[in-house]
């Protein structure tokens, strides 16, 4: 594995394991879920609501072929 | 490296298809069906934007796996749809909490997380791909 792709997957995988910390310690909670985790919860969502309405905007969201001649 | 997508891909099925945990009283939610949906929903879309913004900062380093590429265009394409079509069924169900609209939104949180699935497969890719880990 050539050096420039052997970080893109340690990159990868370090997002990923960020990307899912907090819904890791969501699934930990066995028992009784606490209100202060229903509203993180609940806050993330309402983020997530909102980026979506906005129409996801960023240059991560843009087609990769964007700009390029047909 | 291998092991790397044998323990998070299911790790990431784990956490969607959660339904551990009762809700405390007094909380932000009264319905579990509604708290489950949220953790699904945000999940995913961590994991896509994740997906996506790492394809775009790793693409010349993914060259070797257009399909890579390919697959975070297709998740470009559909994501507003996906999350929107969850979270509008979401906010229905919210508003009027019937058995038709549990139905329908366990049928849009399961084709959201059939992308999110398919996009973290995609996230470990590199490391297992044999077009990458072959020595020249």
């Amino acid at each position: 594995m050539d050096a420039l792709t052997t970080i893109a997957a340690v990159n990868a995988a370090l997002a990923l394991v960020e990307a899912l910390t907090p819904e890791i310690a969501a699934l930990a909670q066995r028992g009784e879920i606490s209100t202060d985790q229903q509203q993180t919860v609940l806050d993330r969502y309402n983020a997530v609501k909102k980026a979506c309405e906005q129409g996801l905007v960023g240059s991560e969201w843009e087609q990769s072929n964007r700009g390029r001649l047909a | 490296m291998k092991t790397l997508q044998s323990c998070l891909v299911p790790l990431l099925l784990m956490v969607l298809f959660s339904a551990c945990g009762t809700l405390a009283p007094n909380g932000a939610y009264t319905s579990k069906v509604l708290y489950d949906a949220d953790v699904s929903i945000t999940t995913s879309y961590n994991v896509l934007h994740t997906f996506v913004t790492w394809e775009r900062d790793n693409r010349a380093a993914l060259a070797k796996l257009p399909q890579v590429t390919q697959a975070a265009d297709n998740v470009r394409a559909n994501a507003r749809a996906w999350l929107s079509s969850a979270i509008a069924l979401r906010e229905t169900y919210a508003a009027n909490p019937t058995k038709n609209g549990e139905q329908a939104l366990t049928a849009a949180l399961a084709i959201l997380r059939a992308a999110t699935t398919e996009a973290a497969k995609y996230l470990v890719a590199p490391a297992t791909s044999p077009a990458i880990t072959s020595l020249p």
